[in-house]
């Protein structure tokens, strides 16, 4: 018996859509999905590939507990026990805040919603969040503040509409495949294309102008283009004054910056700025894509301001082919921040300080008491827990052991939890460090919704039996919920916990399994069972009334080289790997492709150290030091070494910063400095 | 669904309640009218999802290849590609046609992209209910160079006019069987003249290889390299051709043939690939529809085929006895010179 299930790729956050080959009860392969509106027939490498980790021997079958530094298979019964009993004693002994919960960006829609209720209501705590902190923390800060709403303006397809497309800070042909499809279709049509990069990546062969800036720079760059847009006089006058507000301040601040400046700490000289400005104010529909180029840095929420800046500035904003659009990393990242698996909101952004809005949730979950405090974000959950303050987490398909900033103080951070579960689908190095291992199913064993970058909400179907034992994320959550004697965890089925997550949240209420069941899913806001959903969000007006200009001043990066930690390190991804390779490492056909970390250097750096191509060095930060391979190349500029974080081996992550946004709490992953020499 | 599916869906009733096969392939309409999916069907009951719109989202042939097994009986529903690409997958003992009834469909191209209830005739199509002149830009680039739109080596060809009329043409033994256990009575193909789409399939070969081969030869070298440049590296081509079939590929990273972790992949990831199937290409198109970055590929393809098929009076897919150029190479054809490629 073979069948195709239409499924939604578990990457990236494009949200292309699968066909998963299924033979007797057994997935075999992938197809591209040809109806599919962001896929269109067409799939990554990713994508091609997705169904190979599924039965990999290392998936977790059996809940594990760990006795005398191994871990041993015991029933799911004792493990529901025993993880309630301790999370229960913690809490009882030292407060519902020494517990704090990492849902999960590749998780569902349902589970994150139910990851979160688990963390306020059984527990009592709002010591929740997620990887969206390590990503797109400030976009959410930044586009909230800025337009009202922290979500892609527009959608994936419109793109293709564009006459100039601005991409700074994303590797889109490697990371978003098929968004990069999009800007390539805009490009066949004649529309320009402005990268700006410190790295010289695919995309670059077919931009008009590459713009090479320093790390960090981004708010100096952006600065530089609106100062060149205003003094020639490029703005849309007519859409500040109808559609926005505090231009003024915006042009008070532009007026003290200068070019020469501009050019000195970017390193992009000013003519090119210049180009720039005129082409992205001169096209009539220019669209803004970043990623975690703008993001992850100290001054990310910063970054984000100044794109919505920049579009405001040329009124690029509510029509096809313009906006602000950040490519979203994780395919759920989306939806996990919409869910509410964030310290600060409920679903649907909806502020836990909000009394209002407390009382709402409280009755509707009929828990009473919800904590009105914010809690803690996923570095200073690690940094409690390294000072005594938490005492037990639980992580729900994170390895913070790979993804998160200076990892040897992850390490200690969670050595010194007196209690750590781990849910999961491989034994990850986050989950060797756990007392209690819960197997979990795969996106291709359950059903459940994701929400893609574009803010579209997909219906992804079950193809086959979760393996094992593993059960899907949404059952151990209720499962522990009953265990821990708490109400409101009945649910049978993700069509059930769909419709309370309706009720909560005023941007999905119009959505239903039923109406999800079609090829183009949904586009939130979605209020009404009659609303066809927004591709296009700020349209007439913005969802915070009008556009508010926020006047930025360049800041530096927290840490900038110096005589001992000469170069600028900058992290990454590369195409065929995913952030810690748990899935795409045990992929052969993707983890063939690059089995191994390396970093970039350029052939004068390289000269000036005598290092080699493919020579071993040693690169060290003042958190840590690795080895790794080295590339001697002109990808990367001199001064600046590149390297992808995904390898456990080489962790790029032993070295970098974790200093944080002041908003948006997100650590400066983009710029560290380091030393580098041959081994 | 499908107005013009129905004489397909009594047949292939027919031909599981007869247990002639045990399973057929065909696409079937998905999530919606647009959305065509293949499907593996096993009951009779199923045979009222399969659509015969021109649109083909995928090559049945592949998945026959990928997913059958050997010696046990499957029916395809196939238009003239996918009934070639089984032809000449057979004459290099992929599979064996014994295996399969080939249900054909007569074609004058498919849709590039999913449109609901399409159908195309030579000189009209009609989209949803509507029958306009035929407008040959909705059309996959492949289907427009394609000079065979009967499926002949199908066991069996199904032919349809644009008033609604259609009719049945038993191709081998194995259609007989076929039409008889579906009690419809063979009919001599209606004497369409084909020459008209011929003519038209090789005037757009014309132009669109022509355009190329006017180029100096470096201007035409950076003309591929540019457009090698967009390639991500998906393997989509290869995973979408029906005649890539090798087990152990080349071009898989461990074989070490095209440089780990380089994208775009050096230009000899595509080279690789033209020489494997330029002399097997039968023009379906799928690769080209797979690419995210719209890389003519199938251009490529075609082209090479067609000017190895002059050299050695070749064509892929026409006939299974008709052996390919490799196996039947000659000293005096190893002297021939001409062949003008990329």
């Amino acid at each position: 018996m073979l069948k195709f299930v239409p499924t939604i790729c578990p990457y990236c956050g494009a949200g292309c859509g699968l066909l998963l080959e299924v033979k007797d009860g057994v997935v075999v392969g992938t197809r591209p999905w040809p109806r599919h509106p962001i896929s269109q027939g067409k799939l990554c490498i990713k994508g091609w590939n997705a169904h190979e980790f599924i039965y990999h021997e290392d998936r977790l079958k059996k809940p594990l507990i760990k006795e005398k530094g191994s871990f041993k298979p015991i029933s799911w019964a004792e493990a529901m026990e025993f993880v309630a009993d301790r999370l229960g004693e913690i809490r009882d002994k030292n407060g519902p805040n020494s517990l704090a919960l990492f849902s999960s960006a590749k998780c569902t829609n349902e589970e994150n919603y139910l990851m979160q209720k688990f963390a306020r209501v059984v527990l009592g705590t709002n010591n929740i969040d997620h990887c969206a902190r390590l990503c797109h923390a400030s976009t959410v800060a930044g586009l909230a503040a800025a337009l009202g709403s922290g979500a892609m303006t527009n959608s994936i397809p419109d793109l293709e509409e564009s006459e100039c497309v601005f991409i700074i800070g994303s590797d889109t042909m490697s990371q978003h495949p098929l968004v990069a499809r999009r800007i390539m279709m805009a490009k066949e049509k004649g529309a320009k294309i402005i990268l700006a990069d410190p790295r010289n990546i695919q995309i670059s062969k077919f931009a008009d102008l590459h713009l090479r800036h320093k790390p960090g720079s981004d708010v100096a760059l952006i600065n530089g283009m609106m100062k060149c847009i205003l003094d020639k006089g490029l703005e849309n006058k007519d859409f500040i004054s109808k559609r926005t507000e505090d231009f003024d301040s915006l042009k008070e601040a532009l007026e003290s910056v200068s070019l020469e400046e501009v050019e000195r700490v970017t390193g992009v000289p000013a003519e090119e700025i210049e180009e720039a400005a005129s082409i992205y104010a001169k096209s009539k529909l220019s669209s803004i894509i970043y990623a975690m180029g703008i993001t992850q840095h100290t001054t990310g929420t910063d970054n984000v301001l100044s794109c919505a800046n920049l579009a405001m500035l040329t009124g690029n904003m509510g029509k096809p082919g313009t906006g602000v659009n950040p490519l979203r990393g994780q395919n759920n990242v989306q939806g996990a921040c919409d869910m509410g698996a964030l310290p600060n909101v409920f679903p649907g952004y909806q502020s836990v300080s909000d009394e209002a809005l407390r009382r709402k949730m409280e009755e509707i979950w009929g828990a009473p008491g919800l904590s009105g405090r914010a809690g803690l974000t996923v570095v200073e959950i690690l940094n409690a827990a390294l000072e005594g303050k938490i005492k037990a987490m639980y992580i729900m398909g994170e390895n913070p052991m790979i993804s998160d900033p200076d990892i040897s103080h992850v390490e200690e951070a969670l050595k010194s939890l007196d209690f750590l579960v781990v849910q999961d689908i491989f034994p990850t190095e986050t989950a060797r460090l756990a007392d209690v291992v819960l197997p979990a199913a795969s996106w291709a064993e359950k059903e459940g919704t994701y929400t893609g970058t574009d803010r579209r909400v997909q219906l992804s179907r079950k193809a086959i039996e979760p393996l094992g034992e593993s059960k899907p994320d949404w059952e151990i959550i209720c499962e522990l919920a009953k265990e821990m004697k708490v109400g409101g965890f009945s649910f049978f089925s993700p069509e059930e916990i769909f419709e309370e997550i309706r009720e909560v949240t005023p941007s999905y209420a119009g959505m239903s399994f039923a109406r999800l069941n079609q090829p183009e899913g949904l586009q939130w806001p979605c209020p009404e069972e009659s609303h066809p959903g927004i591709p296009i969000l700020h349209s007439r007006e913005f969802t915070r009334g009008k556009g508010k200009f926020h006047p930025v001043v360049y800041r530096e990066p927290a840490e900038s080289p110096d005589d001992e930690f000469p170069f600028i390190l900058t992290t990454g991804r590369v195409y065929s790997q995913w952030h810690t390779r748990s899935m795409t490492g045990r992929s052969p056909a993707l983890d063939s492709e690059f089995p191994e970390g390396f970093l970039e250097i350029n052939p004068q750096d390289a000269k000036k150290l005598g290092i080699s191509d493919e020579d071993l060095v040693e690169v060290s930060s003042r958190r840590g030091e690795i080895q790794t391979k080295a590339y001697v190349t002109d990808k990367i500029k001199p001064g600046v070494i590149y390297m992808p974080f995904h390898f456990a081996e080489r962790a790029a992550n032993r070295l970098t910063n974790p200093a944080l946004d002041p908003i948006a709490k997100i650590p400066e992953f983009k710029v560290c400095a380091v030393r580098v020499k041959k081994t | 669904m499908g107005k013009y599916s129905e004489v397909i869906q009594n047949i292939v009733a027919a031909i599981l309640k007869e247990g002639l096969v045990e399973e057929v392939l065909a696409f079937v309409q998905g999530l919606d009218a647009s959305d065509i999916v293949p499907s593996f069907i096993t009951d009779e009951q199923d045979v009222g999802k399969i659509t015969t719109v021109a649109y083909q989202p995928c090559s049945l042939a592949k998945l026959a290849l990928a997913l059958w097994e050997r010696g046990k009986r499957l029916a395809i529903v196939v238009r003239p590609c996918d009934a070639r690409a089984m032809v000449e997958l057979a004459k290099r003992n992929q599979v064996n046609l014994e295996d399969f009834y080939l249900i054909g469909i007569e074609c004058y191209g498919v849709a590039k992209k999913p449109r609901g209830e399409i159908y195309i005739f030579p000189q009209e199509m009609e989209i949803e209910g509507e029958v306009k002149p035929l407008d040959e830009e909705i059309l996959s680039s492949n289907c427009r160079r394609c000079e065979y739109p009967i499926p002949t080596m199908a066991d069996l060809s199904y032919h349809i006019e644009k008033d609604g009329n259609s009719s049945v043409t038993a191709n081998t033994e194995k259609g007989k069987r076929v039409l008889s256990a579906a009690k419809i009575v063979s009919q001599e193909r209606p004497k369409t003249d084909v020459t008209p789409i011929k003519e038209r399939a090789l005037k757009r070969q014309e132009k669109e290889f022509g355009e190329l081969k006017e180029m100096e030869s470096k201007e035409r070298l950076s003309f591929w390299l540019r457009q090698f440049d967009k390639c991500i590296k998906c393997y989509g081509c290869r995973n979408s051709c029906p005649l890539c079939y090798c087990e152990d590929c080349y071009l898989r990273p461990e074989r070490l043939l095209i440089k780990r972790g380089e994208y775009p992949p050096e230009s000899l990831f595509h080279i690789t690939r033209l020489i494997h199937v330029g002399d097997s290409c039968v023009n379906c198109g799928q690769c080209e529809a797979a690419c995210p970055m719209e890389i003519p590929v199938s251009k490529l393809f075609h082209m090479m085929s067609k000017e190895l098929g002059l050299l050695f009076k070749y064509e892929a897919g026409m006939d299974v006895n008709s052996l390919p150029p490799i196996s039947t190479i000659t000293e005096e054809d190893l002297a021939k010179g001409g062949v003008e490629l990329a």
